[in-house]
């Protein structure tokens, strides 16, 4: 009884835990949200947003390593939320971008990946009838900037293998 | 301190019991000690990884022919560990690929898919049947040029064996495209074939034992030690590919133009390249079931129940014959210009 009566608890603080987390992912109040995280160069995207101040003028900014353009700028409601649709530059470049909206001192960032256009379903179903232009055996490239530490962890993981496995080939059955 | 003693050996005892770890303490051959006979379980070590990196890289891969790249740049620009996972995934099917067919090469010249173990090297002929299914289909999988090459090659081959082949082409259903299917092939249909043909695989060498020839010792070992020393290598090896994949990550190509042919495939498959170039695509239709159909009707062929020192030599030669072919083949097509196949 007192372990169920435990385990319930467990479940309960768990949920507590995941509910103020979701609040607080959203910092203060400011968020933006995109229609689609992948995008094609060119294409339109659909973009809403909350929290960015009061009737404030705000300021929608693509950016990434090597690229950086404004998309749009829009004026907030009362309540600082805004919906808009913004093109993404044909010249963008394939990559990992951040879609920045800034009013005043508020931001509010989210993920973008911008790809090229591919080829459509004509060409994927028949390949035969389609113009070899641009097509290019190289690598692409990309930004492999990993996480704080992923690296050193990564390294850290390694070593201790190997460690653990002399001590594994050493030891006695 | 004799009692703490007694304490933790009762401890000790009872989790033996309860994992049930009695039963790893059987007789196996002294000769299955050495370095070859780990070559089987390292390919399982990097199963294991790629199960593991794999379902990773589920959770942020695209399976649509307009969605896959972006899905693929996503994860290596973007995902938590995600480029990581890709380099280790690509790495670990490349030593899967490397550890089995030195593990086939090994049974071959032991003679080991002899009478009684027939059905353990048709299962061993089948997984490795699986896995370059896996690698293949895995390659088509970034729709970079690359991959979808790849894909271009696979229709034509999968027309060029008509009825047989309509399941792998555009033909088969308009409702779902081809990537989608071979994403569905990579990541359920072949795992599950490889894992019940391993399943398989493992209970028959329990059953019949490992292979001796007369004069070695088959009670010398046991299979505890054996475990040891294959996990210490499983721990390396992936020690060794978190290494490679941090020194060496895997490329990706730009997103594919359709109908042009200017990349190679990676280094499993870049001897198909060197036939393909003198004899088309029927080559490449009829190579890996010619090999496939080779290795299959071995222990049909060799029926000695009894094996001798001519014997082992006339294996060492044809499987040096075998690697020196393959490594020229691949050298071959590593080297000339690139060549258009498929009359796009």
């Amino acid at each position: 009884m007192m372990r169920k009566r435990s385990g319930v608890l467990v479940v309960i603080v768990t949920m507590a835990f995941l509910v103020v987390g979701q609040s607080s992912a959203s910092g203060h109040g400011a968020a933006i949200r995109l229609a689609a995280t992948v995008v094609t160069a060119g294409d339109s995207l659909a973009l809403t947003g909350e929290g960015l101040g009061e009737s404030a003028d705000i300021t929608l900014v693509l950016e990434s390593a090597s690229f950086e353009t404004v998309l749009a700028a829009v004026r907030g409601d009362d309540h600082g939320r805004f919906a808009t649709v913004v093109r993404i530059p044909p010249e963008a470049p394939p990559g990992a971008y951040r879609v920045v909206a800034t009013a005043g001192d508020d931001t509010a960032t989210a993920d973008l990946v911008v790809t090229r256009a591919t080829a459509d379903e004509k060409e994927l179903s028949d390949p035969g009838q389609q113009t070899l232009d641009g097509a290019r055996a190289d690598a692409l490239e990309l930004d492999r900037r990993r996480l704080p530490g992923e690296a050193g962890l990564a390294w850290g993981v390694a070593l201790l293998l190997v460690v653990l496995g002399l001590w594994l080939s050493r030891k006695r059955e | 301190m004799q009692i703490e003693d007694q304490a933790i050996g009762r401890k000790t005892t009872r989790l033996t019991d309860r994992l049930a770890l009695h039963g790893l303490d059987y007789a196996i051959p002294t000769v299955a000690t050495r370095l070859p006979y780990f070559l089987g379980a390292m390919t399982l070590t990097a199963i294991v990884i790629l199960a593991a990196t794999g379902a990773y890289l589920a959770q942020f891969y695209q399976p649509s022919p307009f969605g896959a790249h972006a899905s693929v740049v996503y994860i290596i620009e973007v995902a938590p560990f995600g480029d990581l996972a890709r380099n280790l995934h690509w790495w670990a099917a490349n030593a899967v690929v490397a550890s089995i067919l030195l593990h086939l090469t090994w049974v071959f010249y032991r003679g080991s898919y002899r009478v009684p173990r027939e059905l353990t090297w048709w299962v061993g002929v089948g997984m490795l049947g699986c896995l370059f299914l896996l690698f293949f289909t895995g390659t088509t999988l970034p729709n970079d040029q690359e991959g979808f090459e790849a894909l271009a090659h696979n229709l034509a081959a999968a027309e060029w064996m008509g009825p047989l082949g309509v399941v792998l082409t555009h033909a088969f259903t308009r409702s779902t495209p081809l990537l989608a299917r071979l994403y569905a092939l990579h990541i359920s249909v072949l795992p599950l074939a490889l894992f019940a043909l391993l399943g398989v695989h493992l209970y028959l060498i329990r059953y019949l034992g490992i292979h001796t020839h007369p004069g070695e010792e088959r009670h010398g070992a046991t299979f505890r030690k054996h475990l040891q020393r294959m996990t210490a290598y499983g721990l390396w090896l992936v020690a060794g590919l978190i290494v490679v994949s941090l020194v060496w990550p895997r490329e990706l190509g730009y997103p594919a133009v359709a109908g042009a042919e200017v990349t190679k495939p990676p280094l499993p498959f870049l001897w198909l390249v060197a036939l393909e170039n003198q004899w088309g695509i029927t080559a490449l239709a009829l190579s890996m079931p010619v090999i496939f159909l080779m290795l299959a009707a071995l222990p049909l062929v060799d029926r000695r129940a009894v094996d001798s020192r001519r014997g082992m030599r006339w294996r060492a030669g044809g499987a040096l014959l075998a690697w020196t072919v393959l490594i020229a083949l691949t050298l071959i097509a590593a080297l000339v210009p690139q060549q258009q196949h498929l009359g796009m």
